[in-house]
């Protein structure tokens, strides 16, 4: 599909990260990262709710001190999962927003906002799309071209649920979602490429593993390279790990010292929380180059100051059982990739926590003492991968890029229960995506009618180990006596790693198919609709607050030059009254601006305006008056004065003898 | 031992999904699927396995059946690895051995009423 000339559009590729998401296009024969309206090249994945209006990204995170209960991030953390899972009962208690279950079966989360005196909930789909909005928006900026088309990412360890609930977002972004790409594998195309350019493409098989942990999740990926095709061998992670638990880890450590010092608890004062883990998010930042930091937060809690010093020994022992619990995942990965670990011809480390020293050094040390590959950016390279993957789906790329080909992985092994809570395994992890597998099931009981199938992913042999999907009933199935029917049961995962499934009664040639995350916790295709719209309105808040504030901005510039008029007036000119009048106006302008004026709109600006000018005009009129009436009789009419039809005249060659006077005093 | 002209897409994808391939019901050959040798070493199966991807792969291939198609390959590419599918591979060669040395004893019998030379039976 190529786009005409005129409504050229371009593909790009989004990392949707948990702390910071960042966007790149493919143009012109590279890759370009694309820096927003701050001129930062990430952006953080935060939305705000203030008075006035909605903000996202940097500006959001800028006032969340001041504003933190309608400041929602991490929504990455609550994507496709249930209200009631532990994770996000245990994320709850550190969120200083409000999340509530919408109380229907599926229990999905939603966020709680305060906006313009109204409480607002939210998907966290919804909020996912509003950063892709934004991100979107810093790509049209770049290229002056709507954007229409996206290659999204999502950690390679994502479930079913996570996949289509990002997919989700992507389509309330207004976003033809292309392709779901895993994190690690978009971070192994930017590596491929990189060494391809020093070295050409290599003809010889390679084999690297991708240690990909950000703000929040954790992958691993080990991957063979050759002749431009990317076949990820195996993959292994975490989704609830990074960054953000090792925060989390220094600010109960300084809670605990605040206590300590000052026998209070500033737990339950949510501003004096975010101020503190502002601190020690960049306490962190500064461990990773320095040995030891001061953390320190003036006036934290009940007018305590608060001040510790962290050294980078007490950082790792803080989170040391983290940094070890990352070793894992590394293991299982080669293990499934059937490759001894001397194979391995590279480790690429991507995302913000790998440059944690303890990081690199735990898996240095799992890999003999191996140097680890430091040459892509950590920061971009998945967006990097994901800008190339937007290419090659859409056929937009150059030679070398319409070459590639990436052939990924499903992570988790998908089947259904059978008799005894048994999950019967279809699809083994680390199977290459597309992939199918049928198989066929019987009846249990004599003259059994329907059948229900519940579908698992996970790794354990009882269902209820696993992470269930969903359920679907195939009805109306022939009776007769048990073991008879034949159900041939498929499931479909396509490039996106998304399942289909689908049930057929051989005999009746019944069917009944669903894309399984549709059972669970997913928003129906109605949901979507309608958030679209609810999208498309913000986009038009969001506009008409820009108004707002650039007629808030005029008006306030009208009120300077309207306070210097009345000094430069001296008092030969301004009558006392009138001076009293126009000061009078103006003090009664600023009164408004700070009251009524944080409410109000740009109709309400513009108002006031005018009335402003009004008053200003009519004071003029009379100092002018008397000059006005002299002045008027002195203009010289020539011969050319023409009268046009309504009244009027033109001066085609008429003087104002004003203007050849210098002073008319 | 790689054959070194795959051909379109088109033919690869028509060729492959010609015949149901299904090991287990003794139906299709892997190697026949990906073009090689039986003998052919990992590495080659491999290169070979890749060469078919790029060019049948639903990302680089809008044919309708291409997944179809690609699907199938990375099975019998998952076969050629897959040490189970060797030995029923030479467990099929065993049969044949077997079907064979029984053809030649019933013939050899025969040939021996006719006082002919025995065949050999271990062929």
């Amino acid at each position: 599909m190529s786009p005409s000339p005129e409504e050229k559009s371009y593909a790009v590729g989004i990392d949707l990260g948990t702390t910071y998401s960042c966007v790149g296009v493919y143009k012109d024969g590279e890759v370009q990262i694309i820096a927003n309206d701050q001129g930062n090249r990430t952006t953080l994945s935060y939305v705000a709710w203030t008075e006035q209006e909605r903000l996202l990204g940097d500006a959001a995170k800028n006032q969340v001190a001041s504003n933190p209960t309608n400041t929602v991030f991490d929504a990455k953390r609550l994507i496709g999962r249930r209200f009631d899972d532990p994770i996000v009962q245990a994320d709850l208690k550190l969120w200083p927003f409000k999340v509530v279950s919408d109380g229907s079966k599926d229990d999905k989360p939603l966020i709680e906002v305060f906006y313009q005196g109204v409480e607002k909930r939210f998907h966290p789909e919804e909020i996912s799309s509003m950063i892709l909005t934004k991100m979107k928006q810093t790509g049209e900026a770049y290229l002056g071209h709507r954007v229409r088309e996206a290659v999204i990412t999502v950690p390679a360890y994502f479930n079913d649920a996570q996949r289509q609930a990002t997919k989700d977002a992507g389509e309330i972004a207004g976003l033809r979602v292309l392709r779901i790409v895993n994190e690690p594998t978009a971070a192994a195309i930017a590596y491929g490429l990189d060494k391809s350019d020093k070295s050409g493409v290599a003809e010889k098989e390679t084999h690297i593993l991708v240690f990909d942990m950000g703000g929040g999740t954790f992958d691993v990926s080990v991957l063979a390279i050759q002749d431009s095709v990317f076949e990820v061998k195996a993959t292994a992670g975490d989704p609830h790990l990074g960054g953000e638990d090792f925060d989390n880890r220094i600010l109960s450590h300084c809670i605990a010292d605040f206590r300590r010092k000052h026998q209070s608890d500033p737990t339950r004062n949510q501003r004096a929380l975010r101020r503190l883990r502002t601190q020690c998010e960049r306490a962190k930042r500064l461990l990773s180059t320095q040995t030891s930091v001061t953390i320190e937060v003036d006036s934290l809690h009940e007018g305590n100051d608060f001040s510790i010093r962290l050294s980078r020994a007490k950082f790792e022992e803080l989170c040391i059982d983290y940094f070890k619990k990352a070793m894992e995942p590394v293991e299982q990965c080669l293990k499934d990739s059937n490759l001894p670990q001397k194979a391995i011809t590279d480790i690429v480390m991507v995302g913000g926590s790998t440059r944690i020293p303890k990081v690199q050094e735990l898996i240095k040390a799992f890999f003999n003492g191996k140097e680890l590959c430091k040459s892509i950016n950590p920061d971009e390279a998945v967006a990097y991968g994901a800008a190339v993957q937007a290419a090659i789906v859409s056929g937009q790329g150059s030679e070398d890029v319409q070459n590639m080909l990436l052939l990924d992985v499903a992570p988790l092994s998908l089947g259904i229960e059978t008799a005894g809570g048994m999950m019967q395994v279809l699809i083994e992890r680390n199977s290459t995506v597309p992939t199918s597998k049928s198989q066929d099931f019987t009846t249990f009981e004599d003259y059994q009618d329907h059948v229900d199938i519940s579908v698992y992913e996970g790794e354990r042999a009882m269902v209820k180990d696993n992470n269930f999907l969903g359920k679907f009933t195939l009805k109306d199935i022939p009776k007769s006596l048990r073991g008879v029917p034949k159900i041939q049961v498929t499931f479909t995962i396509d490039t996106n790693g998304i399942l289909q499934v689908r049930a057929e009664d051989a005999k009746s040639q019944k069917r009944s198919e669903i894309q399984i995350a549709n059972e669970k916790g997913r928003l129906t295709q109605n949901d979507i609709q309608k958030m679209l719209q609810e999208a498309e309105k913000y986009k038009g808040e969001d506009e008409i607050s820009k108004g707002d504030m650039l007629a808030k901005e005029e008006l306030k510039v009208y009120m300077q030059r309207f306070e210097k008029g009345i000094q430069d007036l001296d008092d030969t000119k301004l009558q006392r009254e009138d001076r009293e009048r126009l000061e009078g106006k103006l003090a009664d302008a600023y009164k408004w601006l700070e009251n009524d004026g944080l409410k109000a709109g740009k109709p309400e600006f513009d108002g006031k305006q005018k009335e402003l000018q009004a008053v200003m005009n009519t004071v003029m009129l009379k100092i002018n008056r008397s000059q006005t009436e002299f002045w008027d009789q002195q203009v010289v009419h020539h011969e050319g004065e023409k009268t046009i039809d309504k009244g009027g005249f033109i001066l085609h060659c008429g003087v104002d003898i004003r203007d050849l006077i210098e002073d008319p005093q | 031992k790689i054959e070194g002209n795959q051909g379109t897409p088109d033919e690869i994808i028509e060729r492959v999904l010609a015949r149901p391939y299904d090991p287990k019901q003794g139906q299709g050959s892997a190697y026949q699927i990906l073009q090689v040798a039986p003998d052919a070493t990992e590495s080659e199966i491999t290169k070979q396995y890749r060469r078919l991807s790029v060019l049948v792969h639903p990302d680089k291939c809008k044919l309708e059946k291409a997944a179809e198609a690609f699907q199938v390959i990375v099975k019998a590419y998952n076969d050629t690895k897959d040490p189970n599918y060797q030995d029923k591979y030479a467990d099929v060669i065993i049969e044949a051995k077997k079907r064979v040395r029984k053809e030649r004893e019933k013939q050899n019998e025969s040939r021996e009423k006719r006082g002919e030379d025995p065949l050999p039976t271990d062929g």
